[in-house]
């Protein structure tokens, strides 16, 4: 069995799952870029309002976050996923604590490797469950947090443009690696756009009506002047540790999700007629082959690659 | 681990109503006569009822945050250049490169009040929420999760029991790898270390899946049909509250703006009661709500009505109107009442 | 209550059956002792009978088992779960919740019971084993045996009348285990729970097994009454091997039976000489004065001294939390020393770096598994070889040693617990060690792994290193020590030669030394005896 195939912990997600997510993605979107939307306008007759727009908007995010756990998560997670998600979670707040691992930065690293193993959904789940685990360990619940959550659930999402590149070998860590800067600087980005308007005003601030070239252009001054050294740092420390400790970590993630079968659909034997399988047709990830007869059992199938469960 | 140290806990839900009230009160006010008292209000929430847990201590990182935001808008607001008397005083003016924006200039004083004033509204948010933070543990807040999202409330529960026990991990497998002549010097080294508490974790979770199997999670899954609707429903509701929200901040046509905001908001909750239908599950134990609890919600919610129905009639002196030029700001009787309100978390619940 | 006919299964993509044509009946109220070696299919069976297997592993699945009239193969283990519960061997890994009522709770919800009847079955099952004082406490406070009552009240919380254990007291103190155990025992006269329950330590519970089903690879070869299946069986309790080999009928299970017969075997045993003790020679290579080590709030160790030198193997015993596991992190330099000295090959520990004292002693911690990462068991023990910068031949060397030449390719995390042992073992051999301080090694092992262990020991010894083990397992120090260093409260309150401390202590003995007396501590020494006067 190659172990190449994906693994997708929370089982095929139809169209309208990706519908779902597509459109609370653009909702998102408004949500963080309305001051760069709100620049380019006209000013309005009463633009006092727009001190509340932070607040605003914060609920609406939360209420897209909800939406996508309706959706996704609500009656569909097996113990199985569950499981993983919240082991998976708990590791990534650690990593997120202040002082990292032993001083090292390794924010992205494991979301952006499981949402690799297990599928780009699991991967925006574990993104937003992620930032609320470690949001609730750190005592950390702010106004902020909606926006972080879904800007680390497309971290997570984001896992599915890289599906083209083959599994296993040199090109996938390269790839992820790529992807971890590519991410790193773009929640950044996205972070720093919703502290904009809360924290400046004046002259770099946003204003309505000055144009949607001359707004752009102050969030760059703000962004630059506040962030973006310890953006890249961060960047690139989260590539390195891709490059190093990826391509182990995915086949650690691959051997789990073996283990673990996802979509476990046993094959039954009836005894009395032993060509005939009861079960439905296995699924991708099983061992695919045609009824075994009773003893076939005995001569057991092809040699393994002994991935047996060590279990007694 | 111990919960507030002085006071009965009160409902996480009473909490969160308290701080919705605090946000929306914060969020109203623009007269540092109010604003300021404020401040002291949040402050002597947190120190009557914080926890003594290792979540509890973020209040002062808040604070900071807070003050940072504060200095950072005053600064900014008094280096945007605006001309109106009075003049305080003048400032070399440097434009940035590009045409992007000048800096420096005249600086009135009705820039820096207004800049000090916004400010002091960011901080008073984030000081909120800094109380809420320290008050009420992760756990208790985790059951307020409604039951259509139990699932993934209970994913991060589960998270939040296993981070303790991943740290424990962490140091062990430290100590073992030094044990075996492994030094963390470079970014390799790191392998050794992440990579065997990647594996234990997967190995508990496989464990921990069983578990909750064998004691029936899942039993109640609804079909494949069920809740079809819910979540497409909730979207175009939030659509429609996007809408709404651009068209309120824009200031234009703001009645009809209103109204689709609130049709907005009737259909996400329609979608939200359409998904609490789906789960059957119990829950055993119900937090009890007692009449302290009752207090206090009962108070933010007329603090924050109080001070919205001044801020529509324009009245009590919410901003400072006398900014422009440094004058004394107003003050008025009712809404500083109304600030007490908020305070009702000191003095609800009997010391234990 | 359980009908299992012609159960026969495959794990998916595996090399061949877990378990071949196993057929049995259970009747209600029985409680059945289950016990094998490691990967003989004890596990693999107690799932087949709650339905995760074949559901939740997938597989290839033949046979049918019914438990409690419901077929497995077509209910799913979470609809069996009102009438048959599985506990598993790691108490912390199975809980979902922070708080006792919270965890027992889970599966009541699950089962959409009414509030009220939650209430009471909780009140119920806090009772039944012992736990209302714990009811509001965090998991993550209690002790071992505490957190495992607990998962059997989670069990327990959903009315099954099956109770399956896999290994429940495998990862537990001897205080934890009894607590356990004792629960297990009063469910079954008080509520006629069948229980089924799997395990390797059989001291404690052969005494009150109804049947003992005996499974090697994957089979079932014995089962009957416990005296007929364990009578022939290698995997015996102490007692019941001295019966055998002095001749008892009926075949004692527990201590006491066993001293109402041992009366003539003691008269044979009188002008027998008692067995040689071995002595330390050679140089001291860990020499501990005057220790103490503080912790903020407490003193976990109070003026301790012990010298160890080459050629001997020294037990640490004692409660859980009496400062075994300190005394040996501290002889590493792991935890500072707030007093007296620590000597390792001479020199003192303070100020070495670890990866210096690693060349002089050899420590696995407890949970050796916890630090293997590595893809093959080759690459575990040649990553620790190139830390200290050693040519690959040691690796080599290292694993012939250790019999691991056939493993080298496996992947250490699909190994069973003895095996991780001695990967671990070697991981920190292959640096050459003298000196090997381990802790706990025993938890999970089956008796097969043990005897390698105490042949593995028995062999450094005698080729002039020494061994410093911290253990529970009174079976094992009386096969294997020589000293006994007994640990209370961070202080030692014995230290001698070992059939002196352990004959001597009621609470420390052997099962041989309690039922002939000292200095006879294992059935090896008895027939060494019997031989030399027959």
């Amino acid at each position: 069995m190659s172990a190449r195939t994906a693994q997708r912990a929370l089982g095929s997600v139809g169209a309208r799952g990706r519908l779902v997510l597509a459109v609370t993605s653009m909702i998102g979107l408004a949500g963080f870029a309305w001051p760069l939307l709100y620049g380019a306008r006209r000013a309005g007759p009463d633009s006092a309002h727009a001190a509340d727009a932070p607040w605003l908007f914060a609920v609406l995010v939360a209420l897209l976050l909800v939406i996508v756990a309706v959706e996704h998560a609500a009656g569909r997670l097996t113990a199985k996923t569950v499981a993983v998600l919240a082991v998976l979670a708990a590791l990534n707040s650690v990593l997120r604590l202040p002082g990292g691992v032993a001083g090292f930065n390794a924010l992205w690293f494991l979301l952006i490797v499981s949402a690799r193993a297990y599928g780009p959904t699991f991967g925006f789940l574990l993104g937003s469950f992620t930032l609320a685990c470690s949001a609730l360990v750190t005592g950390g619940v702010g106004p902020w947090l909606p926006f972080q959550m879904l800007a680390a659930g497309w971290v997570g999402l984001g896992v599915g443009l890289l599906e083209p590149v083959p599994r296993g070998g040199r090109a996938e860590v390269l790839a992820l690696a790529a992807y971890g800067i590519a991410a790193a600087v773009v929640y950044d980005l996205v972070m720093d756009l919703w502290f904009w308007p809360l924290a400046v005003e004046g002259p770099l601030g946003f204003e309505p009506g000055i144009g949607l070239g001359a707004t752009i252009g102050r969030f760059v001054a703000f962004h630059l002047a506040t962030a973006l050294p310890w953006d890249l740092t961060g960047a690139v420390g989260n590539a390195a540790v891709l490059l190093t400790v990826g391509g182990p970590a995915l086949h650690t993630l691959e051997r789990a999700g073996r283990r673990l079968r996802f979509q476990a659909v046993p094959e039954l034997v009836e005894l009395d007629q032993p060509a005939t399988p009861c079960a439905s047709p296995a699924a991708p990830g099983d061992v695919t082959r045609e009824a075994p007869e009773e003893d076939e059992l005995d001569r057991g199938g092809k040699p393994s690659d002994r991935r047996r469960g060590a279990r007694s | 681990m111990t919960e507030s140290r002085g006071l009965a806990p009160l409902h996480p839900l009473a909490w969160l109503v308290w701080l919705v009230g605090a946000a929306g009160v914060a969020g109203a006010l623009g007269n540092p006569v109010y604003q300021l008292p404020l401040l002291g209000v949040l402050t002597a929430v947190y120190l009557a009822g914080h926890a003594d847990a290792p979540w509890a201590r973020a209040f002062p990182l808040f604070l900071r945050l807070g003050v940072v935001v504060l200095v950072l808008r005053t600064v900014l607001a008094a280096a945007g250049g605006d001309a109106a008397p009075p003049v305080l005083f003048r400032l070399p003016q440097v434009r940035l490169p590009g045409g992007v924006a000048a800096l420096g200039g005249p600086v009135s004083a009705g820039a820096l009040a207004g800049g000090f004033r916004n400010g002091l509204t960011v901080l008073l948010l984030v000081a909120a929420f800094g109380a809420f933070n320290a008050c009420v543990s992760p756990s208790r807040l985790l059951r307020l999760v409604p039951g259509f999202l139990f699932e993934a409330g209970l994913v991060v529960t589960v998270a939040l029991a296993f981070v303790p026990q991943t740290v424990i991990g962490l140091n062990r497998t430290l100590e073992a790898q030094r044990l075996r002549g492994h030094r963390l010097r470079r970014l390799r080294d790191l392998g050794p270390l992440l990579l065997p508490l990647l594996a234990g974790g997967l190995e508990r979770a496989l464990t921990l899946a069983e578990a909750m199997e064998a004691r029936g999670y899942g039993r109640h899954r609804p079909g494949a049909g069920q809740g079809r609707g819910a979540a497409l429903l909730g979207l175009a509701g939030l659509i429609a509250a996007l809408l709404g929200a651009f068209a309120l901040l824009a200031g234009n046509a703001a009645w009809s703006a209103r109204a689709l905001l609130g049709a907005g908001a009737v259909v996400v909750a329609a979608a939200a009661a359409a998904g609490s239908r789906r789960s059957g599950r119990t829950r055993h134990r119900q937090e009890r709500w007692r009449r302290s609890d009752s207090a206090v919600a009962t108070a933010a919610v007329a603090a924050l009505g109080i001070v919205l129905a001044a801020r529509l009639a324009g009245s009590g002196d919410l901003g400072w109107t006398g900014a422009a030029h440094l004058g004394a700001p107003g003050f008025a009787w009712l809404p500083a009442l109304a600030l007490f309100g908020l305070a009702a978390p000191v003095a609800a619940g009997s010391p234990r | 209550m359980i009908r299992v006919e012609r159960l026969s299964f495959a794990y998916p993509g595996s090399g061949g059956p877990a378990l071949r044509d196993v057929d049995l009946h259970i009747g209600e109220g029985e409680l059945v002792l289950v016990v094998g070696a490691s990967g003989s299919g004890k596990s693999t069976l107690l799932r087949c009978l709650n339905g995760l297997v074949p559901h939740f592993s997938g597989g290839t699945f033949a046979g049918r088992v019914q438990v409690a009239g419901r077929d497995t193969r077509t209910t799913q283990p979470r609809d069996l779960a009102d009438v048959v519960g599985l506990v598993f061997q790691d108490p912390e890994a199975q809980s979902v919740a922070e708080a006792t009522s919270d965890e027992i709770a889970f599966a009541m919800e699950n089962l959409e019971l009414p509030p009220a009847v939650m209430r009471r079955r909780l009140e119920e099952v806090l009772d039944l084993l012992h736990l209302a004082p714990l009811r509001e406490r965090q998991l993550a406070s209690l002790s071992g045996g505490e957190r495992q009552r607990v998962a059997i009240a989670a069990v327990l919380a959903a009315q099954p009348s099956v109770l399956l254990l896999d290994e429940p007291t495998s990862q537990l103190d001897p205080q934890g285990a009894e607590e356990v155990l004792g629960a297990l025992e009063r469910l079954v006269h008080e509520l006629g729970l069948t229980v089924v329950l799997a395990e390797h330590r059989l001291e404690r519970v052969a005494g009150f097994a109804d049947r003992v089903l005996r499974m090697e690879a994957g089979r079932l070869v014995g089962d009957g009454p416990p005296r007929e299946v364990l009578g022939d069986s290698p995997l015996a309790p102490p007692v019941t091997a001295l019966g055998r080999l002095a001749g008892w009928a009926p075949l004692p299970l527990t201590v006491r039976e066993a001293r109402r017969q041992a009366g003539p075997l003691r008269q044979r045993l009188r002008p027998a000489p008692a067995p040689a003790r071995r002595r330390a020679h050679g140089r001291p290579l860990l020499e501990i004065h005057g220790l103490r080590v503080a912790y903020p709030g407490r003193e976990a160790l109070r003026g301790v001294d012990l010298e160890v030198a080459g050629g001997e193997v020294v037990a640490l015993m004692g409660r859980n939390g009496a400062g075994k596991t300190t005394l040996l992190r501290a002889s590493m330099g792991l935890t500072p020393a707030s007093g007296g000295r620590v000597r390792l090959g001479g020199r003192p520990v303070a100020g070495r770096r670890t990866s210096e004292l690693a060349l002089e002693a050899g420590f696995v911690p407890q949970d050796p598994g916890a630090a293997l990462f590595a893809e093959t068991v080759e690459r575990e023990v040649a990553f620790t070889a190139r830390n200290h910068r050693l040519p690959r031949s040691a690796v080599a060397a290292t694993l012939e040693d250790l019999g691991l030449q056939d493993l080298q390719e496996r992947h250490p995390r699909d190994l069973s617990a003895g095996q991780r042992l001695l990967v671990a073992l070697a991981a920190v051999l292959v640096a050459g060690p003298r000196l090997l301080l381990l802790d706990e090694p025993t938890r999970g092992l089956d008796a097969p792994s043990k005897q390698r262990l105490v042949e593995l020991l028995a062999g450094r010894r005698a080729a002039g290193g020494a061994v410093v083990l911290a253990t529970h397992d009174v079976e094992l120090a009386a096969r294997i020590a020589d000293r006994v260093a007994l640990l209370a409260e961070g202080e030692l309150v014995a230290s001698g030669p070992v059939d002196q401390v352990l004959s001597e202590s009621a609470v420390f003995s052997p099962q041989v030394a309690r039922v002939l007396g000292g200095p006879w501590l294992t059935v090896a020494e008895v027939r060494e005896a019997l031989e030399a006067t027959a």
